[in-house]
């Protein structure tokens, strides 16, 4: 699987990131090395395996009560956004 | 340098509670060596003073008073990963500089309600991705057993910290071997717990169905009460395990090696693997069979999977984790144009090359189209692997294997070649695939430098897996750096 710059534009947009001509190709080339690596998958029989989200199971995590518990002041965690007023965050215009 | 520094974990708490020496003491003697040795290292990427001798004070106050707790008055280095209240949290990136958590992690809350004392933040690689601490914006570690070499990674820090006698113990996660690797790196002991004994509430998410804290320090015994203190259910974090907290550190010495099953898994030792790697690991099994126990060769048969599965399911949780970082609540903002070149910015001028790279392939493997071939396949090969694990402890007690493929690195010699980095976790990513917990115990030395074994143990019997591990450090005798 070779990785062209036009997946590498899709992949940085959907990633929100943004690259210039020579990362794009250095990126396309580190992808495509990678991909080679993990297709190795494919040689690996999985018929009728589920697949495994977590380790853990549901004997021993428990459901705790479904409360509402006020953990944290709201001011405390205003304090670390770039920008907040009267109590909100300010954010750039979100509807144009 | 005070010869306080050098106390073991269990051995100072032992000492504060005995008012043999105290906390303030202890302390400000390991504040002096952090102020001596950290330009150098590069260990902490914070270090706080006045909070550390505020908490070693109250901790000398509670002695006097007859109330002292589990682990009153011990120091320790805390990873830049663990959110802690008042005191800057960055992950060691940059899109988080700035970062002062509101709130404290579950694991850290519970060492201060043991009587902790809180020295710094140790650094990292960025975000925990790294094999070397190369990839931290706050730069490399050294490793003080050679200078030129990494300390491993991601924990690279607070191996660096634990060996070097900045810290009696520290905080370490570990997602595919960010505990073991930079342990067996730095010559100490590092413990994986099994997944759901450390709450992940408050710990800045990589790959959160794989990420585990656990304890890094200078022998078992201390890294087993370190545990104690840290580990523990929590209903904020919906994989914690409802499994009770034993007395990890106690009665260690009370296992019979006399018929222990002791699995080699022969896929772990192949054609072309580091001679001096596998005559360590083979010395080791040399003295527990002298000791009376059984070697029993067995086979996980998907272990080649197990770092393909890890660098396709663990980018693509980075990637969904990572998609919070967009400027808005927390952390760096660079404003654009509009909303959507607001987050661009931001997230290209905060996040480092790997971040990058695993955002990006995490994004590939997720998208539509790929998701079946790619996501999905790991997700299976991980029930495989965990299935092989299964299998393998109907027959044995505990697993050994090498922790890493070779000793400490030189920096800069992996760090071009992302493949020739991420086979760093050739030995431990499939233990964090199943869940297992596994610990990294120094094993001899190669060439001036520490390498460790790794044993792995069933899901929750951490206990039997430290009096293991203590067994192998009382016939190894393994000393620890040696420093004037």
């Amino acid at each position: 699987m070779s990785i062209d710059l036009k997946t590498v534009e899709k992949l940085s947009k959907l990633s929100r990131l943004s690259f210039d001509d020579t990362e794009k190709q250095k990126i396309a080339d580190e992808l495509t090395k990678i991909l080679d690596f993990v297709s190795q998958l494919q040689e690996v029989n999985t018929d009728g395996v589920e697949p495994m989200a977590s380790t853990v199971g549901a004997d021993v995590t428990p459901e705790r009560d479904d409360e509402t518990h006020m953990e944290h002041e709201r001011e405390a965690l205003l304090s670390n956004a770039p920008a907040s007023e009267m109590g909100f965050y300010v954010v750039p215009r979100v509807v144009e | 340098m005070s010869e306080l520094v050098k106390l073991g974990l269990k051995e100072a708490s032992e000492k504060i509670k005995n008012k043999e020496i105290s906390s303030v003491e202890l302390t400000s003697a390991l504040l002096e060596r952090i102020d001596a040795r950290n330009e150098n290292i590069n260990a902490y990427v914070e270090v706080v003073h006045d909070k550390a001798l505020e908490m070693a004070e109250a901790s000398d106050k509670r002695i006097k008073d007859g109330n002292a707790r589990l682990m009153e008055g011990v120091p320790l280095g805390i990873k830049d990963l663990f959110c802690t209240a008042g005191v800057p949290t960055t992950a060691c990136s940059n899109i988080l500089k700035g970062f002062t958590p509101a709130y404290e992690s579950t694991v850290t809350k519970n060492l201060w309600k043991t009587g902790a004392v809180m020295l710094g933040k140790t650094n990292l690689d960025q975000f925990a991705m790294g094999s070397s601490n190369e990839t931290s914006a706050f730069g490399t570690v050294k490793n003080p057993w050679d200078e030129e070499r990494t300390p491993g990674g991601s924990s690279g820090g607070s191996a660096a910290a634990v060996a070097d006698y900045m810290c009696l113990g520290a905080t370490g996660t570990d997602t595919g071997g960010s505990i073991r690797q930079p342990a067996a790196f730095s010559g100490i002991v590092g413990l994986k717990p099994t997944y759901g004994r450390c709450s992940r509430w408050g710990i800045v998410a990589f790959a959160s169905s794989l990420d585990q804290a656990g304890p890094m320090a200078r022998s078992v015994e201390d890294a087993a009460l370190m545990f104690r203190g840290m580990s523990g259910y929590d209903p904020l974090d919906t994989t914690s395990a409802d499994m009770p907290i034993e007395s990890f550190d106690e009665n260690l010495d009370d296992l019979s090696l006399k018929g222990l099953k002791i699995g080699l898994p022969k896929e772990y030792f192949v054609d072309g693997m580091d001679e001096d790697i596998k005559k360590v690991t083979y010395d080791a099994v040399a003295r527990f069979k002298a000791e009376g126990a059984e070697i029993v060769e067995i086979s996980l048969p998907h272990t080649k999977y197990a770092v393909p599965a890890y660098y396709i399911v663990a980018p693509a949780e980075a990637a969904s984790n990572l998609a919070r970082y967009d400027g808005m609540r927390y952390g760096q903002r660079v404003e654009g144009e509009n909303l959507d070149d607001t987050y661009t910015k931001t997230r290209t001028a905060g996040f480092g090359d790997e971040v990058k790279r695993r955002i990006m392939i995490g994004n590939y493997t997720l998208s539509s189209g790929y998701y079946d071939a790619y996501y999905s396949k790991a997700q299976k090969v991980r029930a495989l692997i965990a299935d092989d694990f299964k299998k393998a402890f109907a027959k044995v007690d505990v697993i050994l294997t090498p922790t890493a493929p070779t000793p400490a690195f030189k920096t800069g010699e992996k760090v071009s070649d992302p493949i020739q980095m991420y086979l760093n976790d050739i030995f431990t990513v499939a233990t964090s695939l199943a869940g297992l917990p596994g610990i990294s115990v120094p094993s001899g030395m190669v060439n001036g430098m520490p390498v460790g074994v790794q044993f792995i143990g069933k899901a929750f019997d951490e206990k039997h897996l430290l009096k293991v591990a203590f067994a192998h450090e009382r016939m190894t005798g393994f000393k620890p750096l040696d420093v004037k």
